[in-house]
């Protein structure tokens, strides 16, 4: 056997599903010629990492027991897409919501809450949302990506830090950090990273747990009245709402038993 | 509505069953499809049939394939809904996986230190298994990632086994004409940083 014939063989040597007689040719081979050694060991360590690095995608944890409940139930599926306007008015709404709960208590379903979120939606959304460069006016740039991310880390504690990383990990889109700083909300100054994320710019506004209260209300309302589809998350126990085109979160909303919660929004 | 105790022990066992696999399955739908909610409707809708015909399914053999089955077809049916996996021509065969390889490139410095290599490589990866066809896809994964046999991949795609041999090789070759192409845009070079 040469080199080129090795070659040849070489992807099949590599998954071990070459017969004995070619198996023994190829270690021959491999044994006078140190070049080609060099290169199946290069190979071999090369499909290792490339299998190490393709295993690194964990399934959320509730997932499997969201089929265990729904087995042999039949399936209702949530509309995949909210208008990126509409999307931009449920920014306005999550900030103003929570100025206007900010530190209220929540009713025994949390309904009302969530119709008052969503009257704040419609009334005042697109209000909020043309002022917003008012609410924002002691926007400071971090310097850094560095920067921000570890003052997201001392603000917001893990929760946060998570519902970043999954939307900056996941496949097929480009989320990247393109800037961040503070803002008021309820008259705290809270962090704010802009993220550039599906032709879209997202921002992630994460404010205290006091205005947290109005989850499971909101999430229902949306998914009835408004067909957006709120995730759960396990780790955060943050609602996300994924933009089906490219599964980046866009919408965000949560009631903490970790401390912070964001809001998460495509503006157009 | 009540769940009878058949029901529910059909249910733990199905489950049991899927327990080991399971995260392999998300997977291997995650990097077919490419968007993490679209993989989970896949794989949910996967699961949801394989439920419905656990009764076909012959106990003491191989589970892990009879599911592979499921998620394949749901799989292909999610991207051709999306029109992600076009129906394309047979490439020609090619099993050098070197074949557009010069030596003294940067890919002799990948293959010096892979997994500092991957180190610097981020979705590049993926982007270039997402760029192989889809077949070549389904053997890449189904052998690198998840395992499969040369012959067990043939029964789950339905082809003979030098077919499979020849998509996994092209597959490998492309995917490695990237990497190559990753190490010499970003200076990778032996011994040294990116």
């Amino acid at each position: 056997m040469n080199c080129a014939e090795l070659r040849r063989y070489l992807s099949a040597f590599l998954d071990s599903e070459l017969d004995g007689g070619t198996t023994a040719e190829v270690g021959a081979h491999l044994d006078a010629c140190p070049a080609c050694a060099e290169r199946v060991e290069g190979e071999t360590r090369l499909e290792r990492a490339i299998a190490q690095r393709l295993n690194a995608e964990p399934v959320r944890e509730c997932f499997w027991e969201e089929c265990r409940d729904q087995m042999g139930r039949p399936r209702v599926r949530a509309r995949a897409w909210v208008p990126a306007a509409w999307a931009a008015s449920l920014l306005a709404a999550l900030a103003g919501g929570f100025t206007l709960g900010h530190g209220a208590a929540p009713d025994a379903t949390g309904m009302e809450s969530a119709r008052d979120l969503i009257t704040v939606v419609r009334e005042h959304g697109r209000e909020l949302l043309r002022t917003g460069a008012r609410a924002i006016h002691e926007y400071r740039p971090f310097e850094s990506a560095e920067q921000g991310r570890g003052w997201l880390g001392r603000w917001v504690g893990d929760a946060n830090t998570h519902l970043v990383h999954l939307a900056a990990s996941i496949p097929q889109h480009d989320t990247r950090l393109a800037g961040g700083g503070t803002m008021l909300v309820a008259g705290e100054e809270v962090p704010l990273l802009h993220y550039r994320c599906c032709d879209h710019d997202l921002y992630v506004v994460f404010v205290m747990p006091a205005a947290l209260s109005h989850f499971e209300g909101v999430s229902r309302v949306l998914a009835e009245r408004h067909g957006v589809e709120c995730r759960r998350c396990p780790v955060s126990n943050v609602a996300l709402r994924l933009c089906p085109k490219s599964g980046a979160v866009i919408a965000a909303v949560g009631n903490g038993c970790a401390p912070g919660l964001a809001g998460a929004i495509a503006e157009p | 509505m009540a769940v009878g105790p058949d029901t529910r022990r059909r249910q733990a066992e199905f489950m049991d069953l899927l327990a080991p696999i399971r995260d392999r399955l998300y997977r291997f739908a995650l990097h077919r499809i490419r968007d993490r909610s679209r993989a989970e409707d896949a794989l949910q809708d996967a699961t949801f049939s394989a439920y419905r015909r656990f009764d076909t399914f012959e106990r003491g053999t191989d589970f892990r394939a009879w599911m592979y089955r499921f998620v394949l077809n749901t799989v292909l049916n999610y991207n051709r809904a999306t029109r992600r996996d076009p129906t394309v021509g047979v490439d020609p065969p090619a099993l050098d996986l070197h074949e557009n390889l010069r030596t003294g490139t940067a890919y002799d410095a990948v293959l010096a230190d892979p997994e500092r290599f991957l180190q610097h490589v981020g979705d590049e990866l993926r982007e270039a298994i997402y760029d192989l066809r889809p077949v070549e896809q389904d053997v890449l994964l189904l052998r690198s990632l998840e395992g499969f046999t040369y012959r067990e991949i043939a029964d789950l795609l339905d082809m003979p086994i030098g077919t499979v041999m020849s998509h996994l090789a092209r597959g490998r070759a492309k995917l490695r004409e990237k990497l190559a192409q990753y190490a010499e845009e970003t200076g990778f070079v032996r011994g040294g940083a990116a």
